[in-house]
């Protein structure tokens, strides 16, 4: 076994671990018993060491943390609204193409027949309660069940979110 | 790599903004370091620091396997670090006074010691250096080193191997004088 050349691409791949198993372990031995070798690896290990503590002493300044993260927040923050006015737009261009769906095609024509009839169907009923001449109590006795109503509901809504679940 | 960071990493993905934070605590000295060791000037080492992760944030949903996260960053650093050199061609490294320590007391002999290496690492070629700063610093194997810098196994022994030549060299030296 030849001894290991300090100069050697082998020497370097004996530190690192990268030569084939046989080829490490013939190596090993012969280092264990050659002083010569043990003091080039020797020597290539203090070189190695010296190289990490240099490298692994340098440390960032203590605001470069909070410059990334308001950089990338940043970001976050223009993808998010980008991502809703793109919704958005959808949204709306998705409506005015249901509107116009509506209005010109036969759905549209009997949708408006409907509303027509609903509409005559309620001005009748405020023609004939006109005539009574009690449109002013109607009124107000219309308004007190539509309050009452919303009243009843609001309570009961609220009843429930304060019920405890187990 | 541990399951915390394969954890956080994962929730990133999904546009977890407390995890991506989280990360970037874990790894901002990762990175930096990665950067000071090719660029040789703190600035431009936090500059690099920041596009990295800025990088990162755009494009971790492509990240295939979360495992695979430190060579993925490193990848991106190096690139980064490269870049950034090229477009600062005459910028010179900082001077060793600038440049921030660890926490601790050196001692002086020491101190003399960090000095001759970092004088010997800033004169290697930016190739040499880049690929002695990821083995010694991160220990990736040749295989991961080959694949971050996009270059043969064959090519990165061979580098490593010019890279501490010429750094034993150039410290004899400097111990001689």
């Amino acid at each position: 076994m030849t001894h290991i050349d300090i100069s050697s691409e082998r020497l370097s791949a004996f530190l690192d671990g990268e030569l084939t198993p046989s080829d490490m372990d013939q190596l090993s031995s012969h280092i264990a018993e050659c002083p010569d070798c043990q003091n080039a690896v020797a020597e290539a290990r203090r070189v190695r060491e010296l190289i990490q503590l240099s490298l692994a002493a340098s440390t960032p300044s203590s605001t470069l943390q909070e410059r990334i993260l308001a950089s990338v927040t940043r970001l976050h923050q223009e993808a998010q609204a980008r991502r809703l006015v793109v919704m958005y737009t959808f949204c709306l261009a998705l409506v005015i193409a249901g509107v116009t769906w509506m209005v010109f095609s036969p759905i549209g024509r009997f949708l408006r027949l409907v509303f027509r009839l609903l509409f005559t169907a309620v001005d009748s009923v405020f023609r004939v309660v006109a005539s009574t001449g009690l449109v002013w109590p109607s009124v107000i006795v219309a308004s007190s069940f539509i309050l009452g109503g919303l009243a009843v509901a609001a309570v009961v809504r609220m009843l429930k979110s304060s019920e405890v679940t187990v | 790599m541990t399951e915390d960071d394969i954890l956080l990493v994962q929730s990133a993905k999904r546009g977890n903004m407390e995890a991506f934070s989280a990360i970037v605590a874990n790894y901002k000295d990762f990175v930096y370091r990665t950067a000071y060791g090719i660029c040789r000037n703190r600035s431009d080492a936090e500059d690099v620091t920041q596009d990295t992760f800025i990088k990162v944030y755009q494009a971790i949903k492509t990240l295939r396997d979360a495992r695979t996260f430190p060579s993925w960053i490193a990848r991106i650093a190096v690139r980064r670090a490269l870049d950034y050199r090229e477009r600062q061609q005459n910028r010179r490294a900082d001077p060793l006074e600038d440049t921030r320590l660890a926490d601790g007391v050196i001692p002086h002999e020491q101190a003399e010691v960090r000095m001759d290496i970092e004088q010997a690492m800033a004169t290697l070629a930016v190739d040499h250096r880049t690929v002695l700063v990821l083995r010694e610093l991160h220990g990736f194997n040749y295989e991961e080193l080959a694949q971050i810098l996009d270059i043969p196994v064959g090519t990165v022994r061979s580098r490593l191997h010019h890279a501490r030549l010429q750094l034993r060299a150039l410290l004899k030296e400097g111990g001689a004088k």
